[in-house]
């Protein structure tokens, strides 16, 4: 069984994470975060995944651990400041992953329309989402393309010549782009993306139970590391 | 339900429309037919609101739809209205998964949860989609993609329907879908207008055809004066075929002694995966030569692309090897030796002029004035690639193929929304190639094509070839 959380608390996760990077809080605190997205990712049913983090998170606490008698070494100094910078990021990398997973773009989407963010900024992240996978698409083509005709051919090629390839890729991209944007506008257009009128939205946006649960948690997590400190 | 009056629209100077009239009665099903450049997609983009609202022109006239006087409606109230398909599979959804794209129009219009889930219900059911309905979007095969715009297309309760040439990338399976899928509509008393090519789909559904040309309506038939027409008179009428042609098939026939030099492409047990994919190629044993042109066919996503882009050298085999004119060839040298014309053909021009494009990297330059006569190219090689129309730039990919002594030339749809006129043309183009010693596969859904131009077909289907054989060319 997989307990789903809403956009909105996964948002917050990620944010206390990013807030855990940028404010020093205390190694307990980071500990007690890490645990609990690992039982995050229990809950979201990605076990594996979950685990690998946690243990990634461990062996370099270990690591550390064992190195850090010996910092006088310039080289085993350099490795425990790798240790460490890898530790204090894995929180912030585990979060967005967390949140990424089983959370379609059209849910985020839902749950910006349910915070009330304005349709002009609302639009424009629509169709960047739906934008790229097209352009990455096109730019694959474009790569089969310029092999066939003995320009660039290696991926070694495109890096010595960057101006060249710039020229060639750019063009077809553009030409591409261009059209794919008339495209999706019409066919947004047509299906009413330009009411003023209320719009819905099909995925339940609603807070529970586990997400007052996580939000709580979260906020008291960040309270007490300040109080604590 | 449509009278309009003295429709008259230009992009800039050149009128596309000229005082045309359009009378659609309720429940009627309208084909759009006519050549390339005769303004059928331009009429549909005034009858969808798309001109003015999103393409910008000059058009004036005068009319009612619906009962409202046309030239003075709401855009967003006026779409409400009406279920639109476009040509393009690729780009015509707006979400990035199939729940959600058939929600799209129903959230848009502020229709309550309940009874949008219980609609997505409905449509799922009515158009068999439960299996694709929690996929996403990009790994939908074409055929799906318009199976799916179709669907969203009748979420809201709408009246009529407008489809640009919806069949345009689909193959006959699918197309059979579409057909059924029309048909429903017409039984629920939907009035349709749609624009095509193909028209062999259509005979059951069609209550008139309009035939266009130069931006107006030149004659309108009614389906039984339609059918009553030999396939003679449909072709000087500049349309393909009402009965779709089946393939003939016959014992291999003796081509070899045209050929002055032989090109021979095989592979021996080859097979091809992508990453954490299953076998999605498998090809036991398989000669290609330039004596025959070869069609391959199947359905969308039965492993043809896939096909052509090992035997082009694009891909490596997982197994197996490939053999040009009997030797072992590794696919980086294969390349060096094919040339893919895509069905996106934009994507593959890259320079200012067509000179310029067809020159770079050239190895048989003392061949540029035959290929350029050949390709019918004289009058456009100081033209911007990118500025000439899908025929055209065709041509110029086959020639910039031709101008880097390619021996093998494959061509990926090459005539998805071609008239009779185009598809001809190309036609002509392919066999000329073949006189010129090239080895030549077409991969296509097109059979009117298939009959006209190849003399073997490879069937494929799951990544197999499950039939190989020859047929009739006529």
């Amino acid at each position: 069984m997989r307990i789903k959380f809403d956009p909105r608390s996964k948002l917050c996760t990620i944010l206390f994470a990013s807030v855990l990077l940028m404010l020093h809080l205390s190694f307990p605190l980071e500990i007690f975060f890490v645990t609990l997205l690992f039982f995050l990712f229990l809950l979201n049913g990605d076990l594996k995944k979950g685990l690998i983090y946690y243990i990634i998170f461990w062996l370099l606490v270990l690591g550390d651990y064992f190195i850090l008698p010996y910092v006088q070494n310039t080289w085993l100094s350099l490795l425990s400041f790798l240790f460490v910078g890898n530790r204090r990021l894995l929180p912030t990398i585990m979060a967005a992953s967390f949140g990424m997973s089983h959370t379609k773009i059209s849910e985020w989407i839902a749950a910006l329309k349910k915070m009330g963010l304005p349709f002009a900024i609302i639009i424009p992240l629509t169709v960047l989402f739906r934008f790229f996978p097209t352009v990455i698409q096109d730019f694959k083509s474009i790569r089969s393309a310029m092999k066939y005709r003995g320009i660039a051919v290696t991926t070694l090629d495109l890096l010595i010549h960057p101006l060249q390839t710039m020229e060639y890729i750019i063009i077809p991209i553009l030409m591409s782009a261009e059209n794919t944007s008339l495209d999706l506008s019409a066919a947004a257009l047509v299906r009413g993306i330009a009411n003023p009128g209320k719009h819905t939205s099909v995925y339940e946006i609603k807070l529970r139970v586990q997400d007052y649960l996580l939000i709580s948690v979260l906020i008291f997590a960040l309270i007490g590391g300040r109080w604590l400190q | 339900m449509i009278d309009l009056k003295n429709i008259q629209f230009a992009y800039d100077e050149a009128p596309i429309l000229k005082k045309l009239d359009l009378q659609v009665k309720a429940g009627e099903c309208i084909v759009l037919c006519g050549k390339s450049g005769c303004g059928k997609s331009t009429l549909l983009r005034i009858l969808n609101g798309l001109i003015p609202e999103l393409y910008e022109g000059d058009l004036t006239g005068a009319g009612i739809v619906f009962n409202d006087d046309f030239f003075q409606k709401e855009f967003y109230d006026y779409v409400k209205e009406i279920g639109v398909v476009f040509q393009n599979p690729k780009t015509q959804f707006f979400t990035n998964d199939v729940y959600s794209e058939l929600a799209f129009s129903l959230e848009n219009y502020g229709v309550e949860r309940q009874e949008m889930l219980e609609r997505i219900q409905e449509i799922t059911e009515q158009f068999s989609l439960t299996d694709l309905l929690e996929k996403s979007m990009f790994h939908l095969s074409g055929g799906q993609k318009q199976l799916v715009a179709f669907a969203s297309a009748c979420m809201l309760q709408h009246r009529l329907f407008i489809l640009d040439e919806p069949s345009s990338n689909l193959d006959e399976a699918t197309i059979g879908y579409l057909r059924a899928y029309l048909l429903q509509l017409k039984e629920q008393g939907m009035t349709i207008i749609l624009s095509e090519h193909r028209l062999h789909y259509l005979t059951d559904v069609a209550d008139h055809y309009f035939l266009m040309e130069e931006g107006m309506i030149r004659e309108r038939y009614t389906a039984k004066e339609m059918l009553a027409k030999s396939s003679d008179e449909i072709n000087q009428l500049g349309l393909r075929t009402l009965v779709l042609p089946t393939l003939e098939k016959m014992s291999q026939p003796d081509l070899s002694l045209q050929q002055e030099k032989k090109v021979v492409l095989s592979c021996e047990d080859m097979t091809f995966h992508y990453r954490k994919q299953k076998n999605s190629l498998v090809i036991p044993s398989l000669t290609l030569t330039n004596e025959y042109i070869t069609g391959i066919v199947g359905h969308n996503g039965a492993g043809k692309s896939t096909f052509s882009k090992v035997i082009s050298g694009l891909l490596k085999p997982k197994a197996g090897y490939l053999l040009f004119n009997q030797q072992k060839i590794t696919p980086k040298q294969l390349i060096a030796e094919s040339y893919v014309v895509m069905q996106d053909v934009n994507l593959q021009l890259f320079f200012e002029t067509v000179e310029k494009e067809m020159t770079v990297n050239a190895k048989e330059v003392a061949d540029f004035e035959q290929v350029v006569e050949m390709l019918n190219l004289s009058h456009l090689l100081e033209r911007h690639p990118q500025t000439l129309s899908g025929g055209e730039k065709q041509r110029v990919a086959i020639a910039t193929a031709l101008l880097s002594g390619k021996q093998i030339i494959i061509f990926d749809e090459p005539t998805s929304g071609l008239d009779l006129v185009h598809m001809h043309e190309i036609s002509e183009t392919i066999k000329w190639l073949h006189q010129k010693n090239i080895l030549v596969l077409v991969i296509t859904h097109d059979q009117e094509f298939l009959e006209k131009t190849c003399h073997r077909i490879l069937a494929f289907e799951q990544g197999e070839i499950i039939d190989d054989y020859f047929i009739k060319n006529k």
